[in-house]
């Protein structure tokens, strides 16, 4: 059985979205294999921890693959394409007020949290939460390129084409983005010297 | 610090990324400083190490989610296999002559059914209209009804005097009993004229009813 069956963990996923335009399963399963974990942490981060929006989110994203493959521009590499498409959930997310109004509420309870943290210990531990906290107040333009960047571990040049901006202006925001929140870690620079 | 070009950013973050500061090169130091204080590098640094090693939360898909999706997929399939049955276009053309030929054939065979003839029969309804207001006039009653063989001319006198006997004042707004009212005083006068010698010059009423009568 297993001599007929196709090796769909080596082909690449542009192959394994034209298989899923004609229905196969197997093309699905294994893009789900591949994608589904990166891209609920992805969304999870981005929507303030949120487990189950994040993974409505990822739901609604694989959905938007199965019912229109075809949509799928074949001259990109599909995680590109795919990052996309979560890029725009998100940003659609965080224009509605709710999210906003959470995001907003949320933000000020962990600096809440961490000032009276920070008065008592300031260790390495609580500079990567304090590093989290500051990445939750910044834009979603802004938390889309650094986590696609450095979370993903993705190229200026996916980046640039998933956010619609040249690559030079991915590469200055990445660095501001950078030097603002090490600005706002200055405190931390006892405990890491 | 100002004049920052893409290939400055492109060495900044691989240094960053990889060397702290006291690892930096004399000149490496140099280029970094002219970009960003070493307090700022330093903490941009422990930011890019931080962030590589990863989220300690990461989390895992649930298998529901999984099931849910593959439903969705096993669905769209069962749809496309209904919406997949195509067909060549003369081929739908020829079926939509062909119906439409039988249709009409079907329609010359059957009978016409006979046309009935319809009547109509008018009816008018007539509704009377309900008497809302009954106006009584009452008129003083005539003597000649008792004294039946009196002459007119005496009967009428009589009852002229009965009415100026009891001198009635009527309302002028009721025409009709001012009318009577009038005619009964001119069949009065020609026989108080005959007894009284009254002259008819001034009686215009009475004038009037000769000439009708003439």
């Amino acid at each position: 059985m297993s001599l007929f069956q196709k090796d769909y963990s080596t082909k690449p996923d542009e192959e394994l979205m034209s298989l899923l335009t004609k229905g196969g399963q197997q093309a699905f399963d294994e893009l789900y294999k591949r994608y589904s974990k990166p891209m609920l942490n992805f969304f999870f981060r981005m929507l303030n921890n949120d487990r189950t929006k994040a993974e409505d989110m990822l739901h609604d994203l694989f959905l938007k693959i199965i019912e229109k493959p075809e949509s799928f521009d074949h001259t990109r590499t599909f995680s590109t394409w795919f990052y996309t498409l979560a890029g725009n959930m998100i940003r659609n997310e965080y224009r509605s007020y709710q999210i906003r109004n959470e995001y907003m509420q949320q933000s000020r309870n962990q600096s809440n949290e961490w000032v009276e943290f920070n008065e008592e210990n300031i260790d390495r531990l609580s500079f990567d939460h304090q590093l989290q906290a500051e990445l939750e107040h910044l834009g979603p333009e802004a938390k889309i390129m650094f986590n696609l960047r450095f979370v993903e571990e993705m190229s200026v040049k996916q980046i640039a084409e998933i956010t619609d901006c040249p690559e030079g202006t991915v590469k200055s925001r990445l660095f501001y983005i950078t030097r603002q929140l090490a600005k706002k870690l200055s405190v931390y620079k006892s405990v890491l010297n | 610090m100002t004049n920052i070009n893409n290939m400055d950013l492109d060495l900044f973050e691989r240094l960053c990324l990889t060397k702290t500061f006291d690892e930096l090169s004399q000149e490496e130091r140099q280029f970094v400083l002219r970009m960003v204080t070493e307090a700022e590098y330093n903490v941009m640094y422990e930011v890019y190490q931080t962030m590589q090693r990863g989220c300690p939360d990461e989390i895992v898909p649930s298998s529901i989610l999984k099931d849910k999706l593959d439903e969705a997929l096993h669905a769209k399939k069962c749809r496309k296999g209904i919406f997949q049955l195509r067909m060549p276009v003369y081929q739908s053309a020829a079926a939509a002559v062909i119906f439409f030929l039988a249709g009409f054939g079907f329609n010359l065979i059957r009978d016409k059914p006979e046309k009935l003839a319809c009547r109509t029969t008018e009816v008018v309804k007539y509704v009377d209209r309900p008497v809302k207001q009954i106006q009584y006039v009452t008129l003083p009653a005539r003597k000649e009804q008792n004294q039946v063989s009196q002459p007119q001319s005496e009967a009428k006198t009589a009852h002229a005097e009965e009415i100026h006997g009891k001198n009635e004042v009527l309302p002028e707004s009721n025409s009709d009993i001012m009318r009577q009212h009038a005619i009964a005083l001119a069949d009065v006068n020609p026989a108080s004229n005959d007894t009284n010698g009254v002259s008819m010059e001034n009686d215009t009423v009475l004038k009037k009813m000769v000439v009708t009568m003439y």
